[in-house]
């Protein structure tokens, strides 16, 4: 049996046809503009992606002879895929990309990105070391060296506590570790949730690591961050195996929910937010979520006691060495680091860099800036777990998960510090 | 005489598409990922030629072991399990429920069950994700309703539950599957054979296993070659539930060459697994078509 007759044949030619043709009408149509590609993950309800978007709505208004396309990527498609994409015809022309030696460091090592200091001197960015540190790589490794990327707004990790609660059991905000698990103990035996945690998700590797550097001090973090000095070891590190034990501490006394490995991040902080707990650990990107989703109740926010608090300059912005448009990429990166966006991002409820203190009045901006501002000046600012080598915040989580059910921080030491140890840059 | 190839030549015009697209899409795609195998690449730059440094370490990599374990396992669940209950369901909705209740209540069960398989795979990893939550999930909130508080375990958040609960969902994707082409199999039987066996005194599950199950060893074969395939290759539903966690619980090994293509962006050691999982993938199907073959199912 023939299975497409004469007819059909002729049929399906004139559908093909068909296509081609109104494709190419489709692709030739506007080719009088042209295309400028933007790309960022910040949602559109965080502080970030909000401003970006005005910003980029005046950008578009000043250049009517582009076609701007803007596309919301994932912060997870960007960190797994991203060299790949810049490496590709599809690159856009400015992008949010990850700081770190394992995602900004490797693309900039392949010649992907391209060099912002000429612009930097051009628009005189000025930007302090602290905030551009985060943005130089030097063979690949954070720290010194050309700018490849600009951060424009910070984050931190620090406690979401629930004021009522607090207030009802007279808790004080803790200043020390101790205080820390004083306060847990009075909440657990008043039968509140002492702490939320996604056991399952994120903030396994957020926790261990803020606990691990709440006892660690700058010259560790260069070692472990930015290879500066004596290898840590991430096997027998006593910073990251005291975290893991107390975490498991925590957990066995009851601070968390029960089952904690199998709860996700979203369903924890939404426990939170519905007032079930007396803290969690969060970062200043659940600040816009908290502010419109805590209602029962207020809210404040805290750093984690010890010496350093995990957090950085947030994500940067570059400009791929496949851009079509450097000049025009670097317009807009000017655009968000001026004093207009700033002040903006920093009334949205964002934490900016470069803005004026006395033009924010948004009481929910003072309230994560406060915290963050302590943190900045006492140079604490700890970076984040899955910087140094590329992998390992998969590997964190999926061991993290794993110490939480299984409680053997010796196998937990030993598959995530054996990655790390394998993966660091060789003298 | 004409030969054959004579009598068969203008035809071959028709392959041209299918080898080509062929040939680009996967034979080029695999050479290239055989090549990078002998690579050192981060997914940029040169890649370093290193011989078969890639598979010496692969060899020693005691988690590409257990992904392949693993693999074994979704074999079970995913091929093995749901041929077998999809076979007794088929036949329950084809001989009882479609002679007893009507056409209307098997079709729309047929559908019913098949739904799984239309669902889009991220969907079904965030409703079964839900479901399986230990503390506010349906599943435990169900089993401590009916005074089962035991059996409320954590079910993705411990290595001992996670594989057997991903199992689980995969058995409820895959059985419409096996279900909507075992029926479709028992339509085509020729109904003399059940009525002969009837009236010589069979019973019903007599007649199933003798004369039913032989006669749709063409569907069987079909529905086990595929699904093993799928289970071998498996992907999404570990991504999308577990990243392979907690630890290295369902870690299997395409998650595992993905791995380490995007993540670590140790590409050849990623283009190592991925061989080695096309390999064996081939020999495995080339034996069970030979055994297809040998039953005298393909003709």
């Amino acid at each position: 049996m023939k299975i497409v007759n004469k007819k059909g044949v002729r049929i399906l030619a004139v559908v093909i046809a068909a296509g081609f043709f109104t494709s190419s009408t489709i692709a030739s149509a506007p080719a009088a503009k042209k295309d400028f590609n933007v790309w960022w993950y910040s949602k559109d309800n965080t502080p970030t992606g909000q401003t970006w978007a005005v910003a980029l709505k005046e950008f578009k208004k000043a250049h009517p002879e582009l076609n701007v396309k803007f596309q919301l990527k994932t912060f997870e498609g960007m960190n797994n895929a991203g060299a790949q994409i810049l490496n590709s015809n599809a690159a856009p022309d400015v992008t949010e990309y990850n700081k770190g030696n394992g995602t900004a460091g490797l693309a900039s090592k392949g010649g992907l990105l391209t060099d912002l200091t000429p612009y930097s001197k051009k628009y005189k960015w000025n930007l302090p070391s602290s905030v551009s540190l985060y943005g130089q790589y030097d063979k690949g490794l954070m720290g010194t060296g050309k700018l490849y990327g600009v951060p424009s707004y910070g984050e931190y990790v620090s406690v979401f506590y629930n004021k009522d609660i607090f207030a009802k059991n007279n808790v004080k905000i803790p200043t020390t570790m101790a205080e820390m698990e004083a306060a847990m103990a009075t909440f657990k035996a008043a039968g509140v949730i002492p702490m939320e945690m996604g056991g399952a998700g994120y903030q396994t590797v957020h926790n261990v690591y803020a606990l691990a550097v709440s006892r660690a001090n700058q010259t560790w973090i260069n070692s472990f961050q930015l290879f500066k000095g004596k290898a840590v070891d991430a096997t027998t590190d006593a910073n990251i195996k005291w975290a893991a034990q107390t975490l498991l501490k925590w957990k066995n006394a009851g601070y968390f929910q029960p089952n904690v490995s199998g709860v996700s991040p979203d369903d924890a902080i939404a426990e939170f937010q519905a007032g079930k707990a007396a803290m969690v650990i969060g970062g200043s990107w659940l600040d816009g979520s908290m502010q419109t989703k805590v209602s029962t109740f207020s809210y404040g926010k805290f750093l984690l006691p010890g010496t350093l608090t995990v957090g950085s300059a947030g994500n940067l912005l570059v400009i791929p060495s496949r851009s079509k448009n450097k000049d025009l990429a670097a317009e807009f990166i000017n655009l968000v680091l001026s004093k207009k966006y700033q002040n903006y991002l920093g009334n949205a409820g964002g934490l900016p860099l470069f803005a004026d203190a006395e033009s924010i009045a948004n009481p929910a901006s003072i309230l994560t800036s406060t915290p963050f501002g302590v943190a900045v000046k006492k140079n604490a600012l700890a970076m984040y777990p899955d910087w140094p080598v590329p992998g390992y915040y998969d590997i964190l989580l999926a061991n993290g998960t794993a110490l939480l059910s299984s409680g053997d921080v010796d196998a937990y030491m030993k598959a995530t510090g054996g990655f790390y140890n394998d993966g660091r840059p060789k003298a | 005489m004409s030969t054959k190839f004579e009598q068969t030549r203008q035809y071959y015009w028709f392959a041209v598409p299918g080898v080509l697209t062929f040939a680009t899409l996967v034979g080029g795609s695999f050479a290239y990922n055989i090549y990078l195998s002998f690579n050192e690449w981060q997914g940029i730059g040169k890649p370093e030629w290193i011989g078969l440094a890639n598979y010496e370490r692969l060899i020693q990599d005691r988690v590409f072991w257990i992904s392949f374990l693993h693999a074994f396992e979704f074999i079970l669940a995913m091929s093995i399990i749901p041929t077998a209950l999809g076979l007794i369901i088929a036949a329950l909705i084809y001989d009882f429920i479609a002679k007893h209740f009507g056409n209307a209540v098997s079709t729309f069960l047929r559908i019913s069950l098949y739904v799984p398989q239309i669902i889009a795979l991220p969907v079904v990893g965030i409703l079964w994700a839900w479901m399986l939550s230990p503390n506010v999930g349906v599943i435990n909130t169900i089993l401590r309703n009916i005074g089962l508080d035991k059996f409320a375990l954590n079910w993705l958040g411990q290595s001992s539950t996670a594989m057997f609960a991903l199992s689980i969902m995969m058995i409820w994707i895959q059985i419409g599957y096996t279900i909507v082409i075992l029926i479709s199999g028992m339509s085509r039987l020729d109904p003399y054979l059940d009525e002969a066996a009837q009236l010589d005194g069979a019973t019903w599950f007599e007649r199933f296993r003798i004369v039913t199950i032989p006669q749709l060893y063409p569907e069987i074969s079909v529905v086990l070659l595929t699904t093993t395939v799928a289970a071998l290759k498996v992907f999404g539903p570990v991504y999308v539930m577990t990243n392979g966690g907690p630890g290295d619980a369902t870690q299997v090994p395409a998650y595992f060459s993905y791995f380490h293509f995007f993540s670590t962006l140790k590409v050849g050691y990623g283009a190592s697994v991925a061989t080695v999982l096309a390999m064996i993938l081939t020999v495995l199907a080339i034996g069970l078509l030979k055994f297809q073959r040998k039953m005298g199912v393909l003709r």
